[in-house]
């Protein structure tokens, strides 16, 4: 009879899981959603704050804004030159200051270089030809 | 069960307000304060997406000229403006015009971030815009970028500016030694 009492036990336990969740499985099922909507709002409150901090904007790695070849290769031999750092120990004399000066008159020369930063012109009603108010 | 109907009323309310506020600011024009004559309507409306196009290699190719500036200017900050200033200091030969330059340009840094910030975020606002349905709003917005815009290209004349009176200042101190 001990083998009628098992299978009847097992019909019951049979009956629980189907119709209910073991407690097990549906702590599982929660701790996954929770993870999933966890992930979700994190991931919108730093995109939201990226574009809000306006680092979107001075961000070079987006589609359309990569640096093309030239001036990956510009940037590239630039960095394999040393870049010119004044110490700020030492002392000051002549010679020192020539050596300024003859350094950053080439980083002058650099900003030079771009003769017209932003000119109005590009935005103008001619340009994106739109006609003039008559 | 008074308090659970007067709390659905007060929530059915609440709920028909804001129903209304949304939909009457959807429904709502924006006033636009530009007159467009219909040449520069139509212009605008037919030539929407090549205008935008125009308007987006143009700030591909600000973005580069951000890039390069703006390197150029923290090199020139870090790397010898303010090194310089501190070297003058621990050899007991403080410069106040030198200091005073240094701190004008590093706020004009600053602030070329800022307004390049502000721009790009114009820019944006205005490429949102559907030019084809709403001409006038788009252009008003083209306005307000071109004021950003003229904006930035200021401060870059006043780094470049601060820069050379740097220049020029170093170039004193030397004569005076």
């Amino acid at each position: 009879m001990k083998w009628l009492k098992n299978d009847r036990n097992d019909e019951k336990a049979g009956e629980v899981k189907a119709g209910r969740m073991s407690f097990g499985a549906r702590n599982l099922w929660i701790l996954g959603a929770g993870a999933i909507v966890l992930a979700i709002l994190t991931t919108s409150v730093s995109i939201l704050i990226y574009h809000n901090s306006g680092d979107i904007y001075l961000d070079r790695s987006r589609p359309g804004y990569l640096p093309d070849e030239e001036e990956a290769a510009d940037d590239r031999s630039s960095a394999d030159s040393s870049e010119y750092k004044f110490s700020e120990m030492g002392e000051v004399n002549g010679e020192v200051l020539d050596e300024y000066i003859k350094e950053i008159e080439k980083v002058e020369e650099e900003v030079k270089s771009v003769s017209n930063p932003y000119p109005a012109g590009a935005l103008s009603d001619k340009s994106l030809g739109i006609p003039e108010k008559k | 069960m008074r308090r659970s109907r007067a709390g659905a009323k007060l929530g059915v309310a609440v709920f028909g307000v804001m129903i209304f506020g949304v939909i009457g600011g959807a429904v709502s024009a924006p006033v636009s304060a530009v007159e467009l004559n219909a040449d520069q309507k139509g212009a605008i409306s037919t030539n929407c997406e090549t205008i935008k196009q125009s308007i987006q290699q143009l700030t591909r190719a600000d973005s580069k000229t951000r890039v390069y500036l703006g390197g150029a200017y923290e090199n020139a900050l870090t790397n010898f403006i303010v090194p310089l200033n501190l070297r003058l200091t621990k050899n007991n030969k403080p410069n106040p015009g030198l200091t005073s330059v240094q701190s004008k340009f590093a706020e004009k840094r600053q602030a070329f971030n800022t307004t390049y910030t502000k721009y790009m975020k114009q820019v944006e606002d205005l490429l949102a815009i559907d030019c084809k349905a709403e001409p006038e709003s788009f252009y008003e917005q083209l306005q307000t970028t071109r004021a950003s815009r003229a904006t930035l290209q200021q401060t870059t004349l006043e780094l470049n500016s601060l820069l050379h009176d740097h220049i020029d200042g170093v170039k004193k101190l030397r004569s005076g030694l």
